[in-house]
């Protein structure tokens, strides 16, 4: 498989060149449609096999640290999903690559023009994921703990490059760099580091944490679910447990990552950043607001039934239906479309197509509080979870909490105050407020952790938590969180590459196929829907082949 | 019913519901623009509405210009015929309007940022022609419509559609050519202290050393000047790597602006 790649990858500038045709039709579903699925999984499969080393490495650690062998297990656990995902990935990769160079021969020896010189580099660090990885899985338990985890660390650091340097090919496309007017490389490195690459290196990988440990969820939900055993059922309740805690660490802090892309975009070019926000693809977030929403409230709800299982924890649970009511307000908020879908007696009512009043919360002001007050609301669903069976013992316990909750109330202030005053003030003022917003609710989530670390450091606790006895429910929301994850991906994967609209390479490359236009919005998320369900069924495969192999042998069996 | 068959149930209710969600809301396909013919007989009336045509479609000039609205993003654009020959001195309104398509940067409308492309390149693209129905629109609004298909502008034969870059065999620009030609002063006041979109510089000699005007010049964002409101950083780059700057000027001509500014003490 490896020796294909590189090959191919190697060959592809000569391969590219041949033949005087731009397009290729492929069957059926069209050349375009093709890619973007094949794209698309590609992308999922490299997202998982990205993400689980990062927070194995990380389980494995705290299991050194802690002495823990449970720790161990699950680390070893989330490797093994990952050795057929790596393989699947790799057999995406090559069929996207055969693909291009069939259906796209034009555009694919452009772009090797301007990258062949990242292809070698690519290839070798392909090789050196590959065997980290083969390293770390096998050699689990027979290497000396310190070179076990300096391995992993290893692995994550060749995954991470080998991602920056596919990032550098898409990114170009949308924000070409490093050549002159005729669209001539320059120099490769300026190519590389073109105005989208580091956001979109930064972006992806919180991305895939998040996305990664979502999959982890799922995958501990689906056995679960169909454990036989209550020793089964617990160790899968707090493999799901771990999951979901590293989807939500990783979501708290992506809306922030996605400011950075989206004003990267706005300064390389001003009419692609209008074009995203408010042309074409300005439904879409309304779209992306009913995901985000949904994946915020699966994870405080398997956060809330999660506190049923620790004892203890009932003390918190009037505080649940404020949380609730706080999250679905901001949700409708986020959700709410700026100009409405209308017919022309009902927009002849409402003066226009906005509304007369919900068409407040349509706007940026809104918007930013909204999200800015989730992230905050779901860190203290995350805390209160946390506290469950814990009663601070320090002196200073009182103080520390009257000082969390004044961070919190300063931060929520701070954040609601500039939603409000933003209508007050221009556009280019307002855009500026999203700064000091984001920046108090991250002050408030460190602050926050800090107190709490040594709030509760030597602490009493009330009782256990009862793993495995948790509502079948919770083990849903754990499969929600993996499907609006991995379809959220699907979306955001259609709006950065239909930024670029009728052009290959933005401004360089012009699509001149019988394909060059935005799809409509319902149609992209038929193919986002088909790829999901696609890749869902490929991960259940690779779910089955997982326990397969913990399976005893037939012969024992018998 | 069976767990994995109600697993496989949940994905598909929960699929089915985003793809749900994805079909309700408008419906746009977005097709590439499509170029304009402008024929040599076309009249002012139709030439103005072929313009229009262009400014909302092809052009895309709606999506940051208003016509009647508050102009947040960039200046709106009512009665523009009537304003663009006021704008600069000497430089009349034909001219005016073709100098900020070709060269948006030349002048830009106090209070805004310098953020408009030549749209004679690439993405947008519009051809000699197309600018000239653009701007007999723009005329339109509220001016006299002085241009025909026939009309050349001084602004395309310029910059048009070539890259700021020095003739062959050209010597090196003194300190206050390379000022002119990068056109430093719309951001930087070098005669007196007004704020514009960058700091004044009438006294930069008196405040920094020559090491530091070049690193000023070289790395703009390494270090903002300090000011309230606050300068945007990434502007300069971003304008000076738009200009050509970095790619054009040689060592000399580097040379020459340091000393030319080091000069600068404030005084009379």
């Amino acid at each position: 498989m490896l020796l294909v790649a590189a090959v191919l990858v190697l060959a592809g500038p000569a391969l590219a060149q041949e033949g005087g045709e731009a397009y290729r039709d492929f069957p059926i579903v069209g050349s375009r449609v093709a890619i973007w699925v094949i794209a698309q999984l590609h992308l999922l499969f490299g997202a998982f096999v990205l993400a689980v080393p990062l927070f194995a490495v990380t389980i494995e650690y705290m299991g050194m640290r802690t002495g823990d062998q449970r720790y161990d297990d699950l680390a070893h656990e989330f490797t093994r999903l990952l050795t057929m995902a790596f393989s699947t990935t790799a057999i995406f990769g090559a069929m996207l690559l055969f693909m291009l160079l069939g259906l796209y021969p034009k555009f694919m020896s452009y772009l090797s023009s301007i990258f062949s010189a990242t292809f070698l580099p690519y290839v070798l660090l392909f090789f050196g994921e590959t065997f980290s990885l083969y390293i770390y899985y096998y050699g689990w338990g027979k290497l000396s703990p310190r070179v076990h985890l300096s391995i992993g660390v290893l692995l994550n650091v060749i995954g991470i490059l080998v991602m920056m340097v596919a990032n550098a090919w898409v990114t170009f496309m949308t924000s070409p760099a490093g050549i002159d007017d005729s669209g001539a490389l320059v120099n490769v490195w300026d190519a590389i580091a073109n105005p989208t690459w580091m956001p979109i290196n930064i972006h992806r990988v919180i991305a895939n944490v998040a996305f990664g440990g979502s999959i982890a969820g799922a995958y501990a939900a689906f056995n679960f679910l169909t454990a036989k055993t209550d020793e089964e059922r617990a160790h899968y309740d707090w493999m799901g447990y771990i999951g979901n805690f590293v989807a939500i660490v990783a979501l708290l802090p992506l809306p922030f990552a996605g400011y950075y892309l989206g004003r990267e975009i706005y300064a390389f070019n001003q009419q692609m950043g209008i074009t995203m926000m408010g042309g074409v693809f300005s439904w879409l977030f309304i779209v992306q607001a009913v995901l985000i929403g949904a994946l915020f409230l699966a994870a405080n709800y398997y956060l809330w039934l999660g506190m049923a299982r620790i004892e203890g924890a009932e003390r918190f649970r009037p505080a649940i239906k404020y949380l609730l009511i706080l999250l679905t307000i901001c949700l409708m908020i986020w959700a709410t479309p700026h100009s409405m879908v209308a017919s022309l007696e009902e927009s002849r009512k409402m003066g226009g197509a906005h509304h007369p009043v919900l068409g407040f919360l349509g706007v940026m002001s809104a918007k930013n509080t909204a999200v800015n007050l989730m992230i905050l609301t779901t860190y203290i669903s995350f805390l209160l979870y946390r506290r469950g069976n814990r009663i601070a013992t320090v002196a200073w316990a009182r103080s520390g909490n009257i000082a969390q909750v004044a961070i919190f109330v300063g931060a929520a202030a701070v954040v609601i105050f500039l939603g409000v005053y933003g209508y007050y003030v221009e556009a280019s003022v307002r855009i500026g407020f999203s700064v000091p917003q984001v920046g108090a609710v991250l002050f408030a989530m460190i602050a926050v952790t800090v107190i709490d670390a040594f709030l509760f450091k030597d602490c009493r606790e009330t009782g256990g938590i009862r793993w495995g006895e948790i509502s079948p429910r919770s083990q849903y929301a754990l499969l929600l969180l993996a499907i609006s994850f991995t379809w959220l991906m699907g979306l955001m994967g259609y709006v950065r590459s239909g930024l670029r609209q009728h052009w290959h390479v933005y401004g360089v490359v012009r699509d001149t196929s019988a394909d060059a236009f935005t799809p409509t919005l319902g149609y992209a998320t038929m193919v986002v829907s088909v790829t999901v369900l696609i890749f869902f069924a490929f991960l259940v495969f690779i779910f089955w082949l997982s326990r397969l192999s913990q399976k005893q042998a037939y012969r024992a069996q018998s | 019913m069976n767990v994995p068959l109600k697993i496989v149930l949940f994905t598909l209710a929960v699929t089915g519901f985003y793809t749900y969600v994805g079909a309700i809301v408008p419906q746009m396909e977005a097709h590439p623009p499509k170029s304009t013919e402008i024929g040599a007989d076309m009249g002012p009336v139709e030439l103005a509405a072929t313009g229009k045509e262009i400014f909302f479609g092809k052009g895309t000039c709606a999506l940051c210009h208003t016509i009647g609205g508050k102009g947040e993003r960039c200046p709106d654009l009512e009665g523009i015929g009537r304003r663009a020959a006021s704008r600069i001195e000497g430089v009349s309104a034909q001219e005016y309007l073709a100098q900020s398509m070709y060269q948006p940067n030349e002048y830009v409308v106090d209070g805004y940022q310098p953020t408009m492309p030549n749209i004679s390149r690439a993405p947008i693209g519009l051809t000699d022609g197309e600018i000239i129905a653009v701007v007999a629109f723009l005329q339109n609004e509220g001016g006299e419509i002085t241009v025909t298909p026939a009309t050349r502008f001084e602004a395309a034969g310029e910059a048009g559609s070539q890259p700021v870059a020095r003739t062959e065999g050209e010597g090196p620009l003194d300190a206050l050519a390379i000022i002119k030609k990068y056109n430093c002063e719309a951001c930087h006041d070098l005669a007196g202290a007004e704020r514009r979109l960058g700091p004044p510089l009438h006294d930069i000699g008196a405040r920094q050393t020559r090491a530091q005007i070049l690193h000023s010049i070289v790395e703009p964002d390494a270090e903002i000047a300090a000011g309230e409101p606050p300068y945007t950083p990434g502007l300069m780059s971003a304008t000076l790597m738009s200009t050509g700057f970095y790619d054009t000027l040689t060592l000399p001509e580097l040379t020459a602006l340091v000393e030319h500014l080091a000069s600068l003490e404030g005084g009379e």
